[in-house]
């Protein structure tokens, strides 16, 4: 870490030394190295491993911004970036909501210095794996990937703020004869402490579950929805509802409901940058650091989160959630559903008849303020009778509310777990049994 | 770059690779967006590295990095060559790829206007006349428009004797209205949804596509969808519009025909595919209406060039002969397993991902309907356009999708505008009921931005030309 600050000090100061008198200023530097190996029938189909430096600077005049990119981290080419972003600020507009750029604080993150995996241990784990298929003559398809981000902010406020994080995770795909798939997947911190045989056996438990020859009414369906798939809810909402930016256009569930108690006290969700499952950066992409927030609490709706754009605009403070320049919305990037008091066993043997659903796939926002959203299930949907799995079922197209999901919470699952996503950041989340989920079709078996 | 590039081919040899393949790409792009009477967005960036791939004792090394000095790149071709050389201590299956002839040459887009020597001040401006036009209309309350150009300088080097390099501009935008009426949120976009339409091709383009004419009709759309009815749920015949129906492709042809898909080698992520391999030649995917090809080499296809990303060069490949299923999107891997040539469909979106199966530009073929027959000869129907939402199963088989704007056909007439519309279906059972295409009058290249696929993810550009079609009996809105 200690090497990649200094650099991005240099690139940084480059970059300023060519800002004109009078403009305000902003450089972001990445540094990011990632890792990934996919798997197939057991044998390694694609890997991918890289390391690029970037840097990003935006300038603002009297509210005109500009932005520009590049790797090319010579002095000559980060001048040219500089100009072609005050080019670009020149042809722009005033706008009228810029807030201007962070202010110097102090810094007071514990340092992180880890290193990204090395492949031969990647490799060790995929070993480890192929030999538990081949003992349980079942086919496994998945991957491991690690992703290391360095980051860099400084500007003309005199700001300097750095952090390092990691995304790492595994995915496991089980497939039998019959059929049936199995999911079992996790974000993890260190390699080392990754105890990929478990992970594997419940993938395989999964994909074992035979097939029940039961047709599934559409309608309403009491549903368990196990972390990845309640993970995924939480993602969306993410993107649709909690932050300030969706709140303030009247985009967002949550415009004008601050307040509220729409769903059950078990439903919590928060976005926590410090949470322990794995390392997030903990500054924003303005260089703030970033605050924990609670977006629902005991079922009301508390907070939805800000950068200093929406911050002052709102007249609050920012909470540290910028995106990436030249995004002018904050994100909630560690978005996460709290736990709750009821095992998982408890929520099976508490459903008379149901549906438990392992993951979603390819979930589609149909309308954003109400929070419609249609997917299908996938890689272990099960039918629940009398408290007890009794057989796999096809997988199911549902179309229904989150919200309204989340208003039937009837019990939620004593264990957070960190489930690997689509976007950069948190997919934590427990266990839910909700009364009401919205069946609207199934996939032909074969 | 041609020096450095065969240079490190050279010393991929020393190292007895079986294979190699090194790629220098350099990127660069410009984002122009402005919403309401605001400017959004006035962005750019470059970027450029080495990805090198190499083959040793049967298993696959990729590294990238945009270190391309010296020592950085004896360091990449080290870690690509280590990575597989542990690689093939745990795997059982050796790879093998098919050998091509050494390609040599260049190839460029035929652009007549260079996007980027147009000036930024003139795209603003463009994009500004636009959302006036719509912010006029009586209840829209956003409304939004977007420019980007994109270049790619790309050279390639192999094993095999290849070295080529290619020179490829796109560009593209799109404008969009938002009317809001409590919780009611309609949105219309022009010409496609997303951000647009986009073309491998000159600012020539951008002019076509005429944005500003077409601002006040999408603005008036928007606001007339908040006093439209909801659409109905019912089985009835579903013409689709053309940006719409290019969607539908992707997701119910592209992808499943996608080889390493169909492998398995996405199944952790964006998941297999219903187009298993006993099914080439033997399986009927449509009605014989129905005629798909794919074709890296049309005109201002978003997934054209003149080479893939392991030097094959590009060809129109076949992949569905009047309804039946004929052949995959393929690579030089792939091929072999099923015993054919690959459709040179290997692509990568930037320097530091590897190359895997792509769609290029995947085109049902018009058929011979004008659209105005076709409305007349629909007794019971629903016409819907531009995709809104969309959402298919892990082997692309069951699907749902929401379009912005849709009308009612009764009697062979247009009788109302209905909002909210959706429509669900199973693949092969959808396309068997294709009876109706309408002619290449009507045919357009689409260009798609954003199709995602693999891990690290990786954004590619892809082409899909079709005109508009009918399907019979299709469940509109949710079943019940």
């Amino acid at each position: 870490m200690d090497k990649f600050v200094k650099l991005a000090k240099t690139l940084s100061k480059y970059a300023l030394t060519n800002i004109p008198e009078g403009y305000q200023a902003q450089v972001m530097v990445t540094n990011t190295e990632t890792e990934t190996f996919r798997f197939a029938k057991n044998q390694v189909t694609q890997n991918a491993s890289d390391t690029n430096i970037y840097l990003h600077i935006t300038v603002n005049f009297e509210g005109k911004e500009g932005v520009f990119g590049t790797n090319s981290l010579s002095e000559s080419s980060i001048k040219k970036a500089v100009e072609k972003a005050v080019e670009s600020c020149k042809f722009s507009l005033k706008d009228e909501e810029f807030a201007g750029f962070a202010f110097p604080y102090e810094l007071d993150l514990e340092p992180r210095n880890f290193s990204i995996a090395k492949p031969e241990q990647i490799y060790e784990k995929i070993g480890i794996i192929f030999k538990i298929a081949k003992k349980e003559n079942v086919d496994i398809y998945g991957s491991i990937s690690n992703e290391k981000t360095m980051l860099y902010i400084e500007n003309t406020n005199k700001l300097q703020s750095w952090d390092c994080g990691d995304l790492n995770k595994i995915v496991i795909i089980s497939e039998v004869e019959t059929g049936g798939t199995g999911y079992s997947g996790r974000g993890y911190v260190n390699i080392e402490d990754l105890d990929v045989e478990p992970l594997t056996y419940e993938s395989i438990q999964k994909a074992r579950v035979p097939f029940i020859d039961k047709e599934i009414e559409l309608g309403d369906h009491k549903v368990i929805l196990e972390s990845a798939a309640a993970a995924t809810l939480m993602n969306v909402l993410a993107f649709s509802s909690f932050s300030a930016a969706t709140y303030d256009e009247n985009r967002s569930f949550m415009s004008g409901h601050l307040g509220e108690k729409p769903f059950p006290n078990s439903v919590n969700i928060t976005d926590d940058a410090y949470h322990n499952l794995y390392r997030s950066l903990r500054i924003d992409f303005e260089g703030n650091r970033k605050s924990k927030i609670n977006i629902v609490e005991s079922g009301v709706l508390k907070n939805v989160v800000h950068n200093i754009r929406t911050a002052k605009k709102m007249n609050t403070e920012t909470t540290g959630h910028a995106l990436p320049p030249p995004q002018k919305e904050p994100f909630p990037l560690d978005v996460m559903m709290i736990e709750g008091n009821s095992s998982m066993e408890d929520m099976i043997k508490s459903v008379d008849k149901g549906i438990y659903i392992t993951r979603f796939h390819y979930i589609g926002l149909v309308d954003e303020k109400k929070t419609t959203i249609t997917g299908m299930t996938r890689n272990g949907t099960f039918l629940i009778e009398n408290g007890e799995i009794v057989g796999a079922l096809t997988d199911l197209r549902f179309t229904d509310d989150i919200t309204r999901i989340l208003e039937n919470v009837v019990k939620v699952e004593d264990t957070v777990r960190n489930i690997p996503g689509f976007l950069w950041g948190a997919n934590i989340a427990p266990g839910i049994l909700t009364g009401k989920f919205k069946i609207t079709g199934s996939k032909p078996r074969g | 770059m041609e020096k450095k590039l065969l240079a490190l081919i050279e010393q991929a040899k020393e190292l007895n690779v079986s294979y190699s393949d090194i790629r220098f790409i350099r990127d660069e792009y410009e984002r122009i967006a402005v919403k309401n009477d605001q400017v959004e967005e006035v962005a750019g960036g470059e970027s450029e590295g080495i990805g090198i791939r190499v083959l040793v004792d049967g298993a696959w090394g990729f590294y990238a990095t945009n270190q391309l000095d010296d020592e950085g790149l004896k360091i990449c071709l080290e870690k690509a060559y280590d990575i597989a050389r542990n690689g093939g201590k745990i795997s059982e299956v050796n790879v093998e790829i098919e050998e091509i002839a050494p390609q040599k040459g260049s190839y460029s887009t035929d652009c007549k206007i260079d996007p980027f020597t147009v000036s930024k001040d003139k795209k603003i401006q463009l994009l500004l006349e636009c959302t006036k036009i719509m912010m006029k209309v009586q209840g829209v309350k956003i409304a939004k428009g977007s420019l980007i150009s994109v270049k790619e300088n790309r050279c390639f080097a192999s094993t095999d004797g290849t070295y080529v390099e290619q020179n490829i501009v796109k560009c593209g935008g799109g404008i969009q209205a938002m009317a809001i009426r409590g919780d009611d949120v309609q949105m219309r976009s022009y010409p496609a949804a997303f951000d647009g339409d986009f073309s491998a091709s000159g600012w020539e383009f951008i002019e076509d596509i005429d944005l500003v004419s077409n601002s006040q009709k999408t603005a008036q759309e928007a606001v007339a969808l908040l006093e439209a009815e909801e659409c109905p749920h019912d089985v009835m015949d579903l013409i689709l519009g053309s940006s719409h129906l290019a969607l539908q492709i992707h997701e119910s042809l592209g992808h499943p025909a996608e080889l390493d898909r169909v492998l398995g080698h996405e199944i952790s992520l964006a998941g297999g595919s219903f187009l298993s391999i006993d099914k080439v030649d033997n399986f009927k995917y449509g009605s014989v209406h129905v005629n798909i090809n794919s074709d890296p080499t049309l005109y201002g296809g978003m997934g054209s060039y003149g080479w893939d990303d392991e030097g094959v060069p590009a060809k129109r490949a076949k992949l569905v002969d009047k309804g039946m299923f004929v052949n995959y999107l393929s690579s030089r891997e792939s091929a072999p397993i099923i015993n054919k040539k690959s459709t040179g469909a290997m692509r990568v979106t930037t320097f530091n991902r590897p190359p895997i199966i792509r769609m290029t530009n995947v085109n049902l073929e018009p058929g011979d309907w004008t659209l105005e027959d076709l409305i007349k000869d629909t007794k019971k129907g629903i016409y819907m356009e531009t995709t809104k939402s969309w959402s298919i199963d892990e082997l692309r088989l069951n699907f749902q999708f929401g379009c912005q704007i849709a009308w009612l056909i009764e009697d062979g007439k247009i009788t109302k505008m209905v909002k909210n519309p959706l429509y669900s279906g199973t693949t092969p059972e959808f396309w068997a009921n294709c009876d109706a295409i309408v002619n290449k009058d009507r045919w357009r290249l689409w260009g798609i931005m954003n199709c995602g696929k693999g891990e690290p993810m990786q954004t590619a550009h892809v082409g899909h030309g079709c005109s508009l079609a009918r399907f019979k009996n299709v469940q509109i809105g949710v079943k019940k």
